[in-house]
């Protein structure tokens, strides 16, 4: 079974759909605005990518959205976009799509407004507030609004919230729980965040090329269907830890040796390493996977942050080398900001370059020397935290290269 | 002191604010219009929100039901409880 997507919804910073996604990234930029966030020590005006979600009144009158904040808007217009996108009409049957929605912050701007209440020891607080606080909010209103009977699940995992989403709505279509999946990473700007930033940036602790604070969500309709798959295959989705022990077995560094043997440590988990969803893979590998080498080779473009492809740059000189010379390594961050649910926009810019046959981008978007990019190229979406945790989604392009068969070695 | 049109104003104003009323304008509600009718489509969870906003703005605590519920009739009938409550 070939899992892949069929319709993208984006909002963010670049501005709403995914036709102001790809402008921005034929641009190389969005416009930043400045947020004001008040402090102990007064005001401050920080940079921020923000998302307008006044769209949001196309698709569902006002009166009904006046108890949803701001995070579960933005997951409402994302959700409603990616169904439009993949032509799913509203009010249609739902009872067989699941819905993932995967967030690094959740609704943490009301979380802290309702502590401040708390705090404050007021007998009473407010309900609205209160109901916005968790989590699982805006996953629960998506469903609501849509009228969907299918599974509904929220991802926290900081960083590795959407790998993390993306391993489950694959299992979830392997397993025919689902007929498509609904899949969506949100988060919301975060003052602390902008705070933190602001603060590193004046005592210089932080680069100056960072992108600001941004906030956003990006959608996904997931299938089966290989008759609406537009925007590419999902090869390998995984989210996990992979101790340094477990990978070198192979002699190869254990980050980047992750990104190939994905699918081998689902099928079959290695003592020693945890996290993650381990189960069957998406993808039969042949048995030759212990020796299967790191294949970021000539044919793959990596999209990430910074801080992502520092490391993996400075992982080891072989890997170095292959990167820095041949791979093509793509960051987007600066059209949408830096937020723990950026991967999300990174694969929506993917299945963008995918579906559009990009072969040129702004070289301010390049993270080493900027070229041409391969229409064949698969597309692998990482990111790496600390402690050798990793997480990424790997896409392939709708090319006769890769057809629907088993065991593609790229 | 404040004025009675004043408070009036300044609580269609919180009511259109703090519940959200995004096609509602202040101007709209009529000093006499019931609150929790078919008029606003307000309900049982807004009318906490209205207790919670009244405390934040203006002080004043609504205890009970026996409180609330005549107070929170209208416009008019949530001016006169309040005008009572803090000028005892």
């Amino acid at each position: 079974m070939r899992i892949g997507i069929a319709g993208i919804g984006v909002v963010g910073g670049f501005g709403c759909g995914h036709p102001a996604l790809l402008r921005a990234l034929k641009k190389g930029s969005a416009e930043t605005a400045w947020k004001t966030i008040r402090t102990a020590g007064g005001d401050m005006e920080v940079p921020a990518l923000c998302a307008d979600t006044s769209a949001l009144a196309d698709y569902v009158p006002l009166r009904t959205l006046r108890r949803n904040d701001h995070y579960t808007r933005m997951a409402l217009l994302g959700s409603f976009l990616a169904l439009e996108d993949a032509k799913i009409p509203p009010g249609e049957a739902l009872h067989r799509m699941g819905i993932i929605v995967a967030t690094g912050l959740g609704s943490t701007c009301n979380t802290l407004d309702f502590e401040d209440i708390m705090s404050g020891k007021n007998a009473v607080c407010s309900p609205t507030l209160f109901s916005n606080s968790v989590h699982n909010a805006a996953a629960a209103h998506i469903s609501i609004f849509l009228k969907s009977g299918g599974p509904n699940l929220s991802v926290n995992q900081y960083e590795l919230s959407v790998p993390s989403a993306f391993m489950t709505a694959c299992h979830w279509l392997r397993e025919e729980r689902t007929d498509t999946v609904l899949l969506g990473g949100v988060d919301e700007f975060s003052k602390v965040g902008a705070y933190y930033r602001f603060n590193c940036e004046k005592s210089g602790k932080s680069g100056k090329s960072s992108p600001p604070v941004g906030e956003g969500c990006a959608f996904f309709i997931l299938t089966s269907d290989p008759e609406k798959i537009r925007y590419g295959y999902i090869e390998d989705a995984f989210a996990g830890i992979c101790p340094a022990e477990t990978m070198e077995d192979s002699g190869l560094h254990p980050l980047m040796n992750g990104i190939s043997h994905c699918s081998d440590l689902w099928h079959r988990p290695p003592s020693g390493v945890s996290g993650g969803l381990c189960s069957t893979p998406l993808q039969e590998k042949s048995g030759d996977l212990p020796h299967c080498p790191v294949e970021m080779g000539e044919n793959t473009i990596l999209m990430c942050d910074r801080e992502t492809y520092e490391k993996t740059a400075a992982a080891s000189l072989r890997i170095k080398k292959t990167a820095r010379k041949t791979d093509t390594a793509i960051s987007c961050s600066r059209l949408y900001g830096s937020l723990p649910v950026a991967m999300a926009f990174d694969i929506a810019a993917a299945g963008l370059i995918i579906k559009e046959g990009i072969r040129n981008l702004p070289a301010d978007l390049f993270l080493h020397s900027p070229g041409d990019i391969s229409p064949a190229a698969p597309v692998c979406c990482l990111k790496i935290r600390e402690n050798n945790e990793l997480g990424f989604v790997r896409l392939l392009p709708l090319h006769p290269l890769f057809p629907a068969k088993k065991g593609v070695k790229v | 002191m404040i004025k009675k049109a004043e408070l009036k104003q300044k609580l269609k104003v919180m009511i259109v604010q703090s519940l959200n009323l995004e096609e509602i304008a202040p101007e709209d509600i009529q000093d006499d219009d019931v609150l929790f009718g078919d008029k606003f489509g307000l309900d049982s969870i807004d009318a906490v929100e209205l207790v919670f906003q009244i405390k934040e703005h203006f002080g004043v605590e609504i205890k009970n039901m026996n409180e609330g519920r005549p107070a929170l009739q209208s416009v008019s009938t949530l001016a006169a409880f309040l005008e009572k409550r803090m000028n005892p």
